[in-house]
């Protein structure tokens, strides 16, 4: 039968990445702050997964953590990235051969990551983004970013300023000029 | 060894993470202000804006008016924003927008009905301005079709009713649309099946193809439209309705088991059939075990074929999403679904029968991979009377229950 010469090459593959996330490894907060995090899950930072290569799975196990030197990632940024990572890690992996990222774009945030990023500390917020960003996460920078978006969302730009603490370096002529080139979004249809 | 390690992560600590301005700003600025982000971090955050709140928003600071609209990869001109332009002048406004939004690649024009005469313009504005177009999206139809004729190397993608609207040169009856990537029409006649025949040999580079109905009896023309589809091996995505399947067997099965056996990109696979007769449903059914790649399967079945629902689907090693539509299934169609689908992580069920108690749920928690379930269930089912939540406690890889009622969604989280 034609589907019985097809070898399945994925199914092992999950295994091991169930297997890999038993394995603990450390992470180090520019804070000095230890924290554990399984293996598969930590991999899904970029960063992370580039130095366990160069390394060797057994060096990051046996050795001292990994040191994440970027300044936005404190004690507080590190455990909500680890919270996250070890949410996702056996989520579907992206299929290229589709249009999935760009409809992953256009999604809303699920149930469970609006709970997530819904932090109160503003700091802590970008923080998590930035030091995503910093790890190489794409996926939770994604989130981040949703998030922000979605707060600012049909807001005018004073609220979004006082939202996000932004300095206004117009002047109001400049500001007006640009009112005036976007008039038609304020147009009712 | 040990020495090597720290050498490393001691370069780490001083790794810049690609962005000079953001370690510069982190100093400068409050941790809690947006200001502290650099350009490129803050257009990667301004890139989930919807295209009205980027121009809306532009004038917040310097650096939004720098950013927001970088991320601007894909453009929906439909009538209602040409009718909310119309206010000031189109020419001008979209030749704005489109020095704006440089970087564009993509146009989707499917929402333009009534105001098809601006496309030509609308379209030359932004190929002027936006160097990295390359795709265009409309539905074609008569009064589109001389767009076809004009920007036709940029249409990657079509709608349309009939196949023979893909002829776009109607006085030489031979032009048909080439190159496409995706293509979707409505309605297939039996005497299509030379321009079909023209059509795939022209659009060989296909990728994604949705038939959406087909009333006739296709008994004699399922074959020969399965066969020419089957020419397309570049497919990766197939939806098919087939309509009225009367009493000849093997027919769907047959046909369905060529389009399996040439197309081996196919991962995504939708059909719906139209016969009620479970024999003649088992069968097609029984097609996929040449459809060992597919990842998704969407399936609407109208006929009463519980307990042979899974059993084909054991063929399809790979799939991961499956969505049921299929008005007369019970509970019993799930026994031991989890032996034919090991590696199931999103299930969709529409519930048209209140299968879903205990028995059925049971069955449902044996899935080893499953992640997301999502149920949409009849509208006065009563979910409070209805705990999900023990069902996290028995299937290993659960994260996610969706119940859908009555314009109310209920989820479930582990």
């Amino acid at each position: 039968m034609a589907d019985n010469a097809d070898h399945i090459d994925g199914d092992d593959n999950e295994d091991v990445r169930a297997q890999q996330n038993l394995i603990k490894i450390k992470l180090k907060s520019s804070e000095g702050g230890i924290y554990e995090c399984g293996l598969t899950a930590a991999k899904m930072s970029d960063l992370v997964k580039n130095m366990v290569e160069s390394l060797g799975t057994d060096a990051v196990v046996t050795t001292e953590p990994i040191i994440l030197g970027n300044e936005a990632v404190t004690d507080a940024a590190l455990k909500k990235i680890i919270e996250w990572v070890e949410f996702h890690w056996d989520d579907p992996p992206v299929d290229h051969d589709f249009e999935d990222e760009k409809d992953r774009r256009n999604e809303e945030l699920s149930h469970w990551d609006k709970q997530f990023i819904d932090v109160d500390d503003q700091a802590l917020l970008f923080d998590v983004i930035a030091a995503a960003n910093y790890m190489d996460i794409k996926g939770l920078v994604e989130v981040g970013a949703k998030h922000i978006c979605s707060k600012i969302r049909g807001k005018s730009c004073q609220e979004v300023r006082e939202m996000l603490k932004i300095t206004n370096d117009f002047t109001a002529e400049e500001e007006d000029a640009i009112h005036k080139e976007n008039a038609w979004i304020y147009a009712k249809d | 060894m040990t020495q090597e390690v720290t050498q490393m992560m001691e370069s780490l600590e001083t790794t810049d993470d690609g962005n000079g301005d953001n370690r510069q700003q982190s100093k400068t600025y409050a941790k809690y202000s947006m200001d502290r982000f650099g350009d490129d971090m803050c257009g990667l955050i301004l890139s989930y804006l919807s295209f009205k709140d980027r121009f809306r928003l532009e004038c917040v600071s310097k650096q939004f008016q720098r950013t927001v609209f970088d991320s601007v990869i894909d453009i929906n001109i439909n009538d209602r924003l040409i009718r909310q332009i119309q206010r000031t002048t189109i020419t001008q406004t979209i030749a704005t927008i489109a020095t704006k939004c440089p970087n564009i690649e993509t146009i989707d024009l499917r929402g333009m009905f009534i105001k098809c005469e601006h496309i030509p313009e609308v379209l030359r504005l932004f190929r002027d301005n936006c160097l990295n177009l390359r795709e265009v999206y409309c539905n074609l139809r008569s009064n589109t079709a001389q767009l076809y004729q004009q920007f036709g190397p940029l249409v990657t993608r079509i709608e349309c009713n009939d196949l023979s609207d893909t002829v776009v040169d109607t006085t030489s009856g031979q032009q048909l649309v080439n190159n496409l990537k995706t293509f979707s029409f409505h309605f297939y006649y039996p005497n299509d099946t030379q321009l079909l025949s023209a059509f795939v040999a022209h659009n060989q580079c296909l990728k994604s193809v949705d038939f959406k109905e087909m009333y006739i009896d296709l008994n004699d023309t399922i074959p020969e439209m399965c066969g020419q589809l089957s020419r397309l091996t570049q497919l990766r995505e197939l939806s098919l309705r087939l309509g009225i399947m009367n009493s000849k067997t093997l027919v769907a099965n047959q046909s369905l088991r060529t389009i399996g056996e040439n197309c081996k990109q196919l991962q995504r696979l939708s059909l719906e059939f139209g016969s009620e007769s479970p024999v003649l449903n088992v069968e097609a059914l029984d097609s996929l075990r040449y459809y060992c790649r597919l990842k998704r399967l969407h399936l609407t079945i109208n006929a009463a074929i519980d307990d042979q629902l899974f059993d084909p689907l054991r063929h399809c090693k790979r799939l991961t999403h499956l969505e049921l539509y299929l008005p007369r299934m019970t509970a019993k169609a799930f026994i031991n679904c989890f032996k034919n689908c090991p590696r199931l992580q999103y299930l969709y069920i529409h519930d048209f029968n209140d299968i879903m108690g205990a028995e059925c749920l049971d069955e449902l928690s044996r899935l080893p991979a499953l992640q997301t379930l999502i149920i949409f269930f009849r509208r006065d089912y009563d979910l409070i009377n209805n705990d999900f939540s023990d069902l996290f406690t028995r299937s290993a890889k659960l994260k996610c229950i969706r119940l859908h009622v009555n314009n109310g969604i209920k989820f479930y989280y582990r």
